[in-house]
């Protein structure tokens, strides 16, 4: 295309912002020769001349403009479950908080489980506190305990159930005066209560029980309890893992929204019906 | 788009389609109403509408609602015989280089402050610009060279 007086113009632009051929911008040169008011007009021209610092104005009334969400039962059903859900675990993990886990019970059939729980304390040979293990009240530092095997074997039974046992939880001043030597000479200042859990492998043919003790305040145990509380839910296991199926509720209650305006605003099907 | 969305055009762009209509029109009242406007369209044809493109759709209603009153105030005026004039510039009052902007801004067109703020404020490209405002791209580029030579004439009158 030629230029001429007409569409000099868009060819200075171009020309200016470095969009023209080789051969279009000798051509806009050569123009600009043979027409000198025109190339003192364009001497005026600034191509870097912006208007970005102009204030921004800001909108006085945004709430005018926007539209409220409405909720319909459908959807406020999930979010009370929700809610419901974590008041639920709320209440647990308060009034769970100072509580060890239940003692665990592992059925192995004829044969020793080579994943079974080691004791974390010395054992011995102590018939006589097997028999009554839930009424003696259990040593603090040392209460372990498995039974003569010869003796349980004449009476054993299988079991099928678990049952806890062996849980206690003492104050320092209880547990000074059950204490032995050792623990009493230790100041009951500083003394951390502990916890006792017991955890009992049930064979067919023996009883073995292994007792071993934590201190109620230790951070990793309540990691380790918050843990085997979030997987009694199921598929949460974590927070990040409940703040992903929230996320997912709140994606599902944008999308519901829609279906309750469409359910209570018949009018504006008929409307778009209509357009 | 969901109404999540819509709310959220509100929040992110309603000041910038009102910058946008207040420095081509320069009436805060004028300017409220283009921007309602806009938004009432965009609700209305939100089902149509995407997010991404909303804010090229919030521009495009609100120049057109703002050229439209311009057209209807000029015809109001005209048949008043009560002509202002348009010239509203008083450089000696103004030192600061945003007021000097916007003065110069005044004295442009319509067609020409709008493409301004587009390509420099919102940083649009040429066919964006020209699908906003419904011309061409080589439109826009004239339109672009006239705005830019107009405003550095009107600066070069305010530094005198």
């Amino acid at each position: 295309m030629k230029i001429t007086t007409e569409n000099y113009e868009l060819y200075l632009f171009r020309y200016a912002e470095g969009l023209l051929s080789d051969d279009e911008h000798r051509e806009v040169e050569a123009f600009l020769d043979a027409h000198p008011d025109i190339r003192e007009e364009f001497a005026l021209y600034d191509p870097t001349l912006t208007v970005a610092g102009l204030p921004k104005m800001e909108y006085p009334d945004k709430a005018k403009l926007k539209h409220h969400v409405v909720l319909s039962w459908n959807v406020l059903r999930y979010a009370a479950a929700v809610l419901l859900l974590a008041g639920v675990a709320t209440f647990f993990m308060l009034h769970n908080n100072g509580s060890a886990p239940d003692s665990q019970t592992i059925v192995a059939q004829n044969q020793t489980d080579s994943t079974a729980p080691q004791p974390l304390q010395d054992t011995t040979q102590d018939a006589e506190t097997t028999k009554q293990p839930q009424t003696a009240p259990a040593p603090v530092r040392h209460v372990a305990q498995h039974a003569n095997r010869q003796q349980i074997a004449t009476n054993a039974t299988p079991v099928s159930e678990s049952v806890a046992e062996n849980e206690t939880t003492q104050t320092p001043q209880l547990l000074a005066e059950n204490t032995d030597s050792t623990m009493q000479n230790n100041d009951s200042q500083n003394f951390i209560p502990y916890k006792e859990t017991s955890t009992k492998v049930v064979y067919t043919d023996q009883i073995i029980t292994y007792s071993q003790y934590a201190p109620v305040e230790e951070p990793a145990y309540k990691q380790d309890k918050m843990e085997l509380f979030l997987k009694s839910f199921g598929p949460i296991q974590t927070f990040k893992d409940m703040k992903n199926d929230i996320a997912s509720l709140l994606d599902y209650l944008n999308d519901g929204t829609e279906n309750l305006l469409m359910f209570f605003s018949p009018s504006k099907n008929k409307q778009s019906k209509n357009l | 788009m969901t109404t999540f969305e819509y709310n959220r055009c509100v929040e992110l762009w309603s000041d910038d389609i009102y910058s946008f209509a207040y420095h081509c029109h320069c009436d805060t009242c004028d300017c409220e109403d283009a921007v309602q406007e806009a938004y009432a369209a965009l609700w209305k044809n939100r089902d149509d509408i995407r997010f991404e493109k909303a804010k090229s759709y919030l521009l495009s209603v609100a120049y057109r609602q703002m050229m439209n009153r311009l057209r209807s105030k000029a015809i109001t005026i005209k048949n008043q015989n009560d002509m202002q004039p348009a010239d509203t510039y008083h450089p000696a009052e103004n030192t600061e280089l945003k007021e000097t902007l916007e003065l110069a801004m005044e004295q442009l067109p319509e067609i020409q402050r709008a493409i301004l703020q587009l390509r420099d404020i919102e940083g649009y490209h040429y066919k964006e610009i020209a699908d906003t405002l419904n011309i061409n791209e080589q439109q826009v580029q004239v339109y672009l060279y006239r705005a830019r030579l107009n405003m550095r004439k009107q600066l070069n009158k305010s530094e005198l």
